[in-house]
């Protein structure tokens, strides 16, 4: 287009997006230009910086050694997608205290029907999940829930949230039947929910005047550090964790980042679903490549690269090996 | 703190009462059109609705079966299944009370009434049973299983009472009296209402309370919102629905038995003029909010009252009353759409003023 003499303009939230092919760069915030520069003068820090109005520190993550003790094991999963076909072909993998497993794929090869099968939203017809030993195949989203998986979802506005309810009555979800929020399981206590809600709002950096907004006011970022201040906040050995940043600001990323990093460090077991290759290699420990339902390659961050990767996310190693 | 979301819910409110304000005027508007004053029109209505203690109490009595059926459509629409079906399980309800009540005919007073009702209930919370256990197994759709299930309980009553269990009265279509032991007392001379207005503020406080105080009604509340959402949190959505619509069936048919355990004393064909549509009307008007359901209960039934007396007193039409509630509907229907284009006309104004400021 470029080469016809045609303008492009192209809007994104994706920083190397923009580095890589456009001249200028103008950044906006809050309904106002921030300021425009040459692509050449640009790089990630300072575009950031314009875009948050303050300095965002894409730091190394410190990532503490913890004991790595099996707490997740799949064995031969296979589940079948909406239409019918078949998402998962015989998927097998462990999930460690104290790891990020990071799943890289071009989306829609499975990843999002894994996610499902884990926690309890899709079933399977073959294989097993085994949660700290004990079966969960096929259990509803509330055993899985009580056996020690918390989730955020890929999609917050369809599964991880309702726009319509409060964010407090969103953050309430799944303990709402448990005491002491639910008096003798009944009756909601309103004060120490709103007081949980309060606190997760400030410690989880939930922009809003007030916990009685409904959640849809909220921007999307915000509603995301909703959804993952919940899932979060109940201290479950297990996180399963898909497009945490999706359609996120920059602060609002490298917040959550943190937050994954904090829990690992914790000792807690994270299954990242993201399909941002940067987020991945930020993130995770060891990193598995996901094609057409079967799992494709296995690594521990460190032996590959972002290039390399991408071809057993294509499935060409295959063809490289002679398979195909 | 809470402005901007206690707001939304005031700025609903002053729709509402602006849309019922206007429809009022334009109620005027056509009494004027005719000939008439509305003022006297209006006056009749007022009169005909509070007047006396006999009106009041008339009006009050037709808030019962609106409320119970206003609160059942809110149960059921806030859970996300949609019981259209309240006529009929009034009906079946209706006859279930009737059926008791000429069945055991020596039960001590008290205890017949709560069977009754228990009776009524279970038969009317059975018949919503179906719509949503085929709406959850096999998804066929429950505003059209609900709506078609009405004229059968009508025309299966209607055999009922006409056949097996006619009254040898005289042909009514209707049952025997019930024993006397079921007999809710009247309140005020003449009129209709009875005591079913205890049992019915019983039954509405227990569930604002279920829906608006509980960890149940959390869990139909957020099904209704968000279903999925509710699944993923380890809601049994399925399961919150079917209770849903078993509940508001129940209410349906609660309805029915104080129309004949406080009303007629047996069960008649044509025993609702259409109680569970007004009652669902008022329900949706308030978006199912369980205190909006009384307050507009009250409003129609005064309505409805009012404008028997305003026919008698300035032969202005009855039905006019019904061109009042359509409007209030239309208005309700377009409520976002007006507001949406208050904000930009008012956003615009605003914006005009600045230009305007910067350019002086």
């Amino acid at each position: 287009m470029e080469d016809l003499g045609k303008t492009v303009i192209i809007i994104t939230h994706k920083l190397q997006e923009v580095l890589a092919i456009s001249h200028r760069v103008s950044v906006m915030r809050q309904g106002k230009m921030v300021g425009t520069l040459e692509t050449k003068e640009a790089n990630e820090g300072i575009l950031a910086e314009m875009m948050v109005g303050r300095e965002v520190l894409f730091e190394q993550l410190d990532k503490k050694e913890t004991f790595k003790e099996e707490v997740l094991l799949v064995e031969g999963l296979r589940a079948r997608d909406n239409r019918g076909l078949v998402a998962l072909n015989g998927v097998s993998f462990n999930l460690r205290r104290g790891e990020v497993l990071g799943i890289a794929g071009v989306e829609g090869n499975g990843q999002s029907e894994l996610v499902e099968v884990l926690t309890g939203l899709r079933k399977t017809e073959e294989g097993r999940i085994l949660i700290n030993g004990v079966d969960a195949s096929n259990k509803s989203p509330k055993e899985i829930r009580n056996l020690g998986i918390a989730h955020v979802p890929e999609d917050r506005l369809s599964t991880g949230l309702s726009i319509e309810a409060t964010i407090w009555e969103n953050l309430i979800m799944g303990i709402q039947h448990k005491e002491p929020y639910a008096i003798r399981g009944i009756h909601m206590n309103e004060k120490k929910i709103k007081d949980r809600a309060n606190r997760l709002i400030d410690e989880f950096d939930i922009r809003t005047p007030s916990s009685n907004l409904p959640a849809g006011k909220l921007s999307g970022g915000n509603m995301q550090k909703m959804v993952i201040a919940r899932e979060f906040s109940f201290n479950t050995p297990i996180l399963i964790v898909a497009q945490p940043t999706r359609g996120v600001d920059v602060g609002a990323i490298e917040f959550i980042h943190s937050q994954i990093i904090k829990k690992r460090n914790d000792g807690v077991a994270i299954l990242l679903v993201s399909a941002e290759l940067d987020e991945i290699f930020r993130l995770s420990d060891r990193i598995i490549t996901f094609y057409e339902g079967e799992i494709t390659g296995e690594f521990l961050k460190d032996q590959i690269s972002k290039q390399e990767i991408g071809i057993y996310m294509t499935g060409k190693h295959m063809k490289k090996k002679g398979v195909l | 703190m809470d402005k901007r979301h206690s707001n939304e819910r005031i700025e609903y409110i002053i729709s509402l009462v602006f849309s019922i304000v206007v429809s009022l005027l334009i109620g005027a508007l056509i009494m004027i059109a005719n000939g008439r004053s509305p003022l006297v029109g209006y006056g009749a209505l007022l009169k005909g609705a509070f007047g006396s203690k006999y009106n009041i109490a008339t009006t009050f009595a037709k808030t019962v079966p609106l409320i119970l059926t206003g609160l059942a459509t809110a149960v059921s629409f806030s859970s996300g299944i949609f019981n259209i079906g309240g006529e009929g399980q009034l009906y079946l309800g209706a006859f279930a009370a009737a059926y008791v009540g000429i069945t055991f005919i020596s039960l001590p007073k008290g205890i017949g009434i709560i069977l009754a009702i228990i009776a009524g209930a279970l038969v009317g919370g059975i018949y919503a049973y179906i719509p949503a256990l085929l709406k959850v197994k096999y998804e066929i759709d429950e505003v059209i299983t609900t709506i078609m299930l009405n004229s059968v309980a009508v025309l299966f009553t209607s055999y009922l009472v006409n056949y097996p269990f006619a009254t040898t009265e005289g042909k009514m279509g209707g049952t025997e009296i019930i024993a006397e032991g079921y007999h809710l007392s009247k309140m005020v001379r003449l009129s209709t209402l009875n005591t079913s207005i205890f049992f019915m503020g019983i039954i509405a406080i227990i569930i604002y309370y279920l829906m608006e105080k509980t960890s149940a009604g959390y869990d139909f509340k957020m099904v209704g919102r968000n279903s999925l959402f509710a699944r993923y949190g380890g809601i049994d959505d399925k399961k919150q629905m079917i209770l849903a619509m078993v509940l508001s069936g129940a209410l349906c048919g609660i309805a029915g038995v104080f129309e004949v355990l406080g009303v007629h004393h047996r069960f008649l064909q044509n025993i609702s003029p259409g109680y569970a549509w007004d009652g669902m009307l008022a329900a949706l008007i308030v978006k199912n909010n369980p205190i909006g359901v009384i307050i507009m209960s009250i409003f129609l039934g005064a309505l409805k009252t009012g404008s028997v007396s305003m026919e008698n007193a300035t032969s202005i039409p009855s039905e006019l009353v019904l061109v009042i509630q359509s409007i209030i509907i239309l208005f309700i229907a377009g409520e976002a759409g007006f507001k949406e284009k208050f904000k930009v006309w008012n956003t615009r104004r605003k914006a005009k003023q600045k230009a305007g400021e910067k350019n002086a």
